[in-house]
């Protein structure tokens, strides 16, 4: 597996989007496009795991981060199995042009979140919100293209018993407070 | 009030609160957990009169509240997170934890975005909104100054003799306290800058639907706020936003019902 410097990330997303634009254009898919999905993915994975661990700025910025490269990264999964797929499904060109329309939406959310890892303690205060609308918009456009995961998958991959005592805690959070006074 | 029809007549303006309520709740039904926001249920028959009226654009919403909503989930989600990982240094803990709070996140962003596309986003320009601030601002801190004044104590007795008033006194203040629970939340929570802005929008809302659907329309600010809706019995806010700007300020099930009562399947 190729590692690209944070530089290096933006070219990589440029240079599959070429990849993308041809596939459209020939309207043949090529499946080996999924090692590149592969490439960028342990780009945003390591992104993901410097959020976790991350002491310099509040934990409500740093979860808004990981946030982004965790909702990123469902979409990359997604596009990896219709690549995966395409020869059963016949998604032919209609993965390469679905993911035109929402490579450059996470080359925009990879891009705040290097902003954000960069300014650290000098973080914009602006950026968290900015991020909160473009981890929506992502979201969004990968629903209407079929390029987001269905909720009960997003479950199936994580811990049960962590998500148990998690949901527990927020549940009572949501019936004793008034959340617009934690805003 | 007189039965209008539907097609033309009511607009529901939807106060940040009322959004998140609706969208925060999740089933994992594999786990056996069933979670909601404690208001969720008061927006479930609101929402389903606008999803069936959707053609007819009742529902609406601004720029300013789809921000705050988004925001406001995430800060509950997040500070809850903060408080957990305050302390935890192991790194495979934290990434649990994150991953956790992120599902959960996911799952009320994906109501968040259903319930936005049955809505209508209306834009705004800042000069009407403008132009409705200093009469807003001026009403809530009459209010304000009311509910400051306010004595509950003083108010028994001046109005119930002195014979009667240690006998009844817990009784008639418990009437007093439901009557002006309004004014005694303003006095220990007064108004906020984003709340006013909320209403200036919803009074320049009313006046474009005047121009441009029908003068006689009727608009709705659904909210589970008191500095708008009415707590418990029928407050003095509520009356002063009706009275001044015509809008009609509830909780969201009650809301549901004027709809119905205004034609509304």
């Amino acid at each position: 597996m190729i590692h690209l410097g944070i530089k290096s990330v933006f070219n990589y997303i440029t240079g599959m989007r070429s990849d993308l634009n041809r596939m459209e254009a020939e309207s043949f898919v090529d499946s080996s496009f999924t090692t590149k999905i592969d490439t960028l993915d342990l780009e945003l994975t390591k992104m993901k795991d410097y959020w976790v661990n991350q002491k310099e700025v509040a934990v409500g910025s740093a979860f808004i981060f990981y946030s982004a490269m965790h909702n990123a990264k469902l979409v990359l999964g997604k596009m990896k199995q219709r690549f995966q797929n395409v020869d059963k499904t016949g998604d032919n060109p209609t993965i390469a042009c679905d993911s035109l329309l929402v490579l450059p939406i996470i080359s925009e959310v990879y891009q705040k979140t290097v902003q954000a890892a960069e300014e650290k303690q000098r973080l914009n205060p602006f950026l968290p919100n900015a991020t909160l609308k473009l981890i929506s918009t992502l979201r969004t456009t990968a629903k209407l293209v079929s390029l987001l995961p269905a909720l009960n998958e997003e479950v199936n991959a994580i811990d049960k018993k962590q998500l148990k005592k998690t949901a527990v805690e927020l549940d009572k959070k949501f019936v004793a407070s008034n959340l617009l006074n934690d805003i | 009030m007189s039965p209008l029809t539907s097609s033309t007549t009511s607009k529901v303006y939807l106060d940040t609160c009322v959004l998140v309520s609706a969208s925060v709740h999740g089933s994992y039904k594999d786990l056996d957990i069933e979670l909601e926001h404690q208001f969720y249920a008061k927006t479930v028959p609101l929402f389903e009169i606008i999803r069936k009226n959707v053609d007819k654009r009742v529902g609406i919403i601004t720029f300013t509240i789809e921000t705050q909503a988004i925001a406001v989930i995430a800060n509950a989600v997040a500070s809850e997170l903060e408080e957990k990982a305050e302390n935890i240094t192991d790194p495979d803990l934290r990434a649990k934890l994150f991953e956790s709070h992120t599902v959960f996140f996911d799952q009320c962003l994906a109501h968040l975005q259903e319930n936005l596309s049955i809505l209508q986003r209306e834009p705004i320009s800042q000069t009407e909104k403008d132009r409705w601030y200093p009469e807003v601002s001026t009403m809530y801190n009459n209010l304000q100054h009311i509910a400051e004044r306010l004595d509950v104590n003083q108010l028994i007795n001046a109005n119930v003799t002195r014979r009667y008033r240690n006998t009844i006194r817990h009784e008639i203040l418990e009437q007093y306290q439901k009557r002006y629970k309004q004014l005694l939340k303003l006095k220990s929570e007064p108004v906020e800058e984003s709340d006013k802005i909320i209403l200036c929008e919803a009074i320049s809302l009313l006046h474009i639907y005047q121009q441009t659907i029908s003068p006689h329309i009727r608009m709705y600010l659904a909210s589970t706020d008191y500095h708008f809706s009415p707590s418990n019995s029928e407050g003095e806010i509520t009356k002063q936003i009706k009275r001044r700007f015509q809008i009609i300020c509830d909780w969201p099930d009650q809301i549901a019902k004027c709809l119905k009562s205004d034609g509304f399947a």
